[in-house]
């Protein structure tokens, strides 16, 4: 645990440092969600039919494009090689490196969401269930990007092989996470679908940081 | 790790005893086939039939493990270490294949004339049903080939055997054209039947994600320059896509419920078991392309072999 703590504490400091790269991703979450009225139409109705998919895939993708960086400095500046020879379980490290990174980029995308929604028209009543439904996705969407962010490390031209790895393994996240928004604009139940998404999060938060160990280890050549 | 070898060997030819997590094993194993026994024994005939099967061959394999634990243990270890090692895959594969091929070439040309020309027409779809023929075999060797791909990349990364990594380069274009050909079959079969060529149903969705999941795989690895560490890196991925497809499944069911009725199922509602002059050809070309799916996977293999053991003196003998 001594290493979850310290390396919790490097990485907030670290972003600190450089804040631009944490306010990226939100921007381009912004952005991204904007594009779609001026692309399609502003019509009430079908923005409103159209925002749980386009808050959900926009989302997928901020945090898709942000885990590129997520171990690419560590490797380049030897920190990787450091945390892999240290006598701290690497379970933890990776586990607190996910922790800082949705803190930094993944809480905010959370907090911002309902203003999107709100500017999409959808209406207040189903905000909660958009914020809930991302509070429970996006740490689901860290897990599983920074499996293939692992993988990919060493890689030149890493960010595009990355998108075509992790995007098929984020299909349940996105078709429960948007789903649980639709059933709420239809007023059907959602703590249901809301419960497959926090199980997935289960699955990912104790399965995926063994992955992700192992991915780090063979893209050091271990 | 070379001690607890060490006490392995000396527990099974020495004083003939299995190792402790056998018994579990077989416990639990034993356990679960009484459950499955207790759930599916509804009276379904061909399912019993093989399920009866099943156990006859399971009790008799258990108490052939208790009687002879000492033959069962060496040869599972020869299995392990001869088909671990490329030299003597090479040579056992090369005496396979001509009857591989063999059984591959007729059981899918017997299959599919049969299928295409010989089996009656069906009483709804007249002859556009034949692309059965195809396309059943093709998607089920598709699914099979991804769960084969899960399996070895798990064991490459816990024995580290260089076979297993090279059986997933083996696999996964193979299963990817699998995948390709069903949805475009599929999808030919869809413009006459169902009025479209591309629906959003479960079935193609979840195969066209199934393609994706197989395009990474081969994307990563072909990134990675350094063979060993592309095997491993794939190993990785497979494992993980094996858990994943299984949620990809589900997830895309729910969400099809969700948006729209089931409105279509291959052969009507009533009555949905396949005639049985209909079932002998698509069984016979599904055992076909299996066995072509064989000859493909030890085809890939053995050249990737060869590649990778190039600088190595037996290879230099076999290719001169």
């Amino acid at each position: 645990m001594k290493g979850f703590s310290a390396t919790l504490r490097r990485e907030v400091l670290l972003a600190m440092r450089s804040p631009a790269e944490v306010i990226n991703p939100l921007f381009f979450f912004v952005v991204v969600v904007s594009l779609f009225p001026l692309a399609v139409s502003p019509a009430p109705e079908l923005l409103r039919e159209m925002a749980p998919g386009v808050i959900w895939v926009a989302a997928l993708l901020a945090v898709m494009l942000s885990l590129d960086g997520l171990f690419r400095t560590d490797e380049e500046t030897g920190v990787l090689d450091q945390l892999l020879v240290a006598p701290v379980e690497l379970y933890f490290t990776v586990l607190a490196k996910i922790l800082a990174h949705w803190l930094l980029v993944g809480l905010p995308l959370v907090l911002v969401a309902p203003v999107l929604g709100y500017m999409l028209q959808l209406p207040v009543s189903v905000l909660g269930t958009l914020m809930s439904g991302l509070l429970l996705g996006t740490p689901s969407l860290m897990v599983i990007g920074a499996i293939g962010a692992s993988l990919t490390v060493g890689l030149r031209r890493g960010s595009m092989l990355l998108a075509l790895l992790v995007l098929p393994l984020y299909i349940p996240v996105l078709v429960f996470g948007a789903g649980s928004l639709g059933r709420a604009l239809e007023a059907l139940p959602v703590n249901p679908v809301l419960a497959v998404l926090g199980a997935v999060l289960a699955l990912a938060l104790s399965l995926g940081p063994f992955a992700i160990a192992l991915g780090l280890r063979i893209s050091t050549g271990d | 790790m070379q001690e607890s070898r060490a006490v392995h060997r000396s527990q099974t030819t020495g004083s003939a005893k299995l190792p402790g997590h056998f018994y579990l094993i077989s416990l639990v194993a034993l356990l679960a086939a009484v459950l499955t026994w207790f759930i599916w024994s509804a009276p379904v005939r061909p399912r019993t039939v093989w399920l009866g099967g099943g156990w006859v061959f399971g009790v008799a394999f258990y108490f052939g493990a208790l009687r002879y634990p000492d033959l069962y243990w060496r040869t599972l270890e020869r299995w392990y270490h001869e088909l671990g090692s490329p030299r003597y895959f090479y040579r056992f594969s090369g005496l396979w294949l001509p009857w591989l091929v063999g059984i591959a070439v007729v059981l899918c040309l017997t299959g599919l004339i049969w299928g295409l020309a010989f089996a009656p027409p069906h009483h709804e779809q007249g002859n556009s049903y034949r692309i059965i023929y195809l396309h059943v075999p093709a998607s089920s060797a598709a699914l099979m080939g991804y769960m084969a791909m899960g399996v070895a990349g798990l064991v490459a990364l816990v024995w580290r055997l260089k076979m297993a990594e090279i059986m997933i380069k083996a696999i996964a274009p193979f299963g990817a054209v699998m995948a390709a050909i069903s949805l475009i079959s599929g999808a030919i079969w869809g413009r006459p039947t169902w009025g479209t060529y591309w629906i959003w149903d479960a079935r193609l969705t979840s195969m066209l994600i199934l393609l994706f999941l197989y395009l990474g795989v081969i994307a990563l690895q072909n990134a990675i320059r350094d063979p060993r560490q592309a095997g491993r890196a794939a190993s990785l991925l497979s494992v993980v896509g094996v858990i994943n497809v299984v949620i990809v499944r589900y997830s895309v069911d729910w969400w099809q419920s969700l948006h729209q009725g089931s409105s279509m199922s291959m052969f009507g509602t009533a009555g949905s078991a396949i005639h049985p002059s209909m079932l002998a050809p698509l069984l016979l070309s599904m055992f076909g392309i299996y066995f072509l799916y064989a000859v493909t996977v030890l085809i890939r293999a053995r050249t990737e072999i060869l590649w990778r053991e190039r600088k190595s003196n037996w290879v230099r003998e076999e290719v001169s």
